[in-house]
């Protein structure tokens, strides 16, 4: 077993500087530590699919005012159908979505302003 | 009927109990390149020592026509044996019999067997090779899984449980595995997941294979389910052999003593291996093996959350549980991986009997948004929790950094290790010589004409005055400040005076530890 992990970390890696706190240390990155996603700060504009699934009804079109804690479209996942409300009063800049498609989880659904 | 006739009609009845799903699914079983489940006990098995139960057991569905079909052993085999000379528990599921599917009677054989195994105290290994719950039995097969569940949970830290999977195991059976202490599997042949890709594929429109949704390698590698990774069944039968040799039949006994045997220093020569430059790297498991009998090293979950590094080596004869910081890797920091794979590994110790040697070598806790997001608070807490609760013996040396959170938390002083060993090497303090110069003499240093020179002296007389083992063994936090070739001198005599330490906790039903 041992050995498999020495040939994985040992053979294909070169050793890179790393910078921990203050010092800085030769050692190899693995590949989920270089894989990991840089973070976003979330805009509170935009409507992310909180869940994967599929649209099923887009009650709203670009241009709508829309009222705070107006459903604006039913995206169904899980058996269950959730309400995508708006979350402040605003104006639909751009939808992003069409009725039946599917969405994966942080897709961008809809956009106000 | 004459005893002959009967005889000869119960040697009917097995051997045709015996060909589980037949020719025909059995030649499919082996073009996959994959064993029948019998040949899977006999082969993981000492030689001729397999003895077998429930041969004749038969399903009680009905609906769906199913009572119009027989199947053979209903999809599993159960049965007693041993390794290593050490009677166990086994179960194996027949993939040739309707896909190994788990129906009631399937379950209640898997249960028995697991029952049996509590009431021997004995070791229980599953072997799991099914298509998932057996639809046509509805609600009872999910009553199975439950059953099972339920024991896992019950002989966790009582019995040793292995859960191998060789072949398909998905949806609600993957939490049996996920219950027991060890999960091997074997690369193209084992696939585990909740949802395969499929359901995946008709919900989110994403494809992906079921080896890279759930293979081996992702299990080894990147989620941390799978404890040992090999590239063929019989490779995974002689870990499981190997790993039996490190733990005890039960809770209540100790792991078998083997002939003790020098390190082989001409290999693994600590002063050939270890840098004094603390930002240098080097292979931990070289250090292991340096002061380990005859230099064996048994790695768990090697493959993932690499920066730490777990597993069982022999002090003395007798087995010990490693958990070492690997600078090879990240330098060595904790974060949210490498604390629930050492703080899981140290519990298992703890349960079965199992001393712990620590080694410590870290620059602290991985900075970053994404480790903080990922709740590395909590997670990191079960490490404290893990060593905390240890009442094995518990040894710690300290070779090189051991600042901060890292210090406390790799079984320090003050988590109650018996023993805690330092080389001159070490530098023990609140945190790295930059950064403490860096907020103690903030003020000289911005007032310096030339504030560089002045942070550069100020960083020296720091590291000079305090990265070191000293002021920590002033205050008796370490015990013994040990050159380096005398490191498993020291570690042996700790081990040999601590066999009959013992350790009461506070009464209490179980703890809550941060899961």
């Amino acid at each position: 077993m041992a050995k498999k992990t020495e040939e994985k970390i040992e053979d294909n890696q070169e050793f890179e500087d790393f910078r921990v706190g203050d010092a800085i240390y030769r050692t190899k990155i693995s590949q989920m530590h270089k894989d990991r996603k840089p973070y976003k700060v979330p805009n509170p504009r935009e409507l992310l699919a909180f869940i994967p699934g599929t649209i099923i009804e887009i009650n709203v079109k670009k241009g709508d005012q829309v009222k705070k804690g107006e459903i604006m479209m039913l995206l169904e996942a899980m058996k269950m159908k959730n309400h995508v409300k708006a979350p402040f009063d605003g104006i639909v800049k751009n939808i992003y979505v069409k009725v039946g498609q599917i969405v994966s989880k942080n897709y961008k659904m809809i956009e106000l302003k | 009927m004459s005893l002959r006739s009967k005889t000869s009609d119960l040697r009917k009845r097995m051997s045709e109990a015996i060909k589980g799903g037949g020719d025909k699914a059995i030649e499919k079983q082996v073009s996959m390149g994959k064993m029948t489940a019998r040949e899977r006990i006999i082969e993981l098995l000492d030689s001729k020592s397999f003895f077998e139960y429930d041969l004749f057991v038969e399903h009680a569905a009905k609906d769906f026509d199913m009572d119009k079909k027989k199947l053979a052993g209903d999809g599993v085999i159960i049965g007693t044996g041993t390794i290593n000379g050490h009677p166990v528990c086994i179960y194996a599921q027949d993939f040739t019999v309707a896909g190994g599917s788990l129906g009631y009677m399937h379950a209640r054989k898997i249960t028995k067997i697991m029952d049996h195994a509590m009431k021997l105290k004995v070791p229980i290994i599953g072997i799991n090779d099914s298509g998932g719950a057996r639809i046509q039995e509805g609600v009872n097969s999910l009553a199975g899984y439950g059953e099972i569940f339920y024991r896992n949970t019950l002989a966790s830290g009582v019995i040793p449980q292995i859960s191998v999977i060789l072949g398909p195991c998905a949806g609600g059976a993957v939490y049996s595995p996920a219950l027991t202490d060890f999960v091997f599997m074997v690369d193209k042949i084992s696939k585990m997941f909740i949802t395969g890709p499929e359901v995946i594929k008709s919900v989110l429109g994403e494809e992906i294979s079921m080896e890279a949704l759930g293979g081996a390698r992702v299990h080894a590698e990147k989620t941390g389910n799978a404890h040992f990774y090999a590239e063929s069944e019989k490779e995974c039968f002689n870990q499981i052999k190997e790993l039996f040799t490190y733990v005890p039949w039960n809770n209540t006994k100790k792991a078998d003593s083997f002939p003790t045997k020098p390190p082989k220093t001409k290999s693994f020569k600590i002063s050939k291996i270890f840098p004094a430059d603390p930002t240098e790297p080097y292979d931990v498991r070289n250090i292991v093996r340096s002061i380990s009998d005859d230099s064996n090293f048994f790695e768990v979950q090697n493959l993932w959350a690499a920066n730490i590094v777990i597993g069982f080596t022999r002090l003395n004869g007798d087995t010990v549980g490693i958990v070492a910081n690997q600078p090879l890797v990240l330098a060595g920091v904790l974060d949210v991986d490498s604390s629930d794979k050492a703080a899981r590994f140290i519990r298992y110790c703890d349960a079965f009997n199992i001393p712990l040697l620590t080694l410590v070598d870290l620059p602290g806790y991985l900075p970053g948004i994404d480790q903080e997001h990922a709740g590395v608070i909590r997670h990191g807490a079960k490490l404290l929790y893990a060593y905390s609760e240890a009442t094995v013996p518990k040894i710690t040396l300290i070779m090189r950094k051991a600042y901060g959170g890292g210090y406390i938390a790799m079984c320090s002083n003050h988590l109650k290790a018996d023993f805690v060993f330092a080389w001159p090497t070490a530098e023990i303090a609140v945190m790295g010589p930059t950064g403490a110069a860096n907020i103690i003499f903030r003020k000289e240093i911005a007032q310096a004409d030339d504030p560089d020179a002045v942070r550069q002296q100020k960083i020296d007389e720091y590291k000079e005055k305090y990265a070191n083992p000293y002021i920590a063994a002033a205050y008796g936090y370490i015990d013994s400040v040990i050159e380096l070739n005398e490191t498993r001198k020291f570690i042996l005599h700790a081990l040999e005076i601590s066999q009959s330490k013992e350790v009461v906790l506070p009464a209490r039903k179980h703890g809550v530890p941060p899961f």
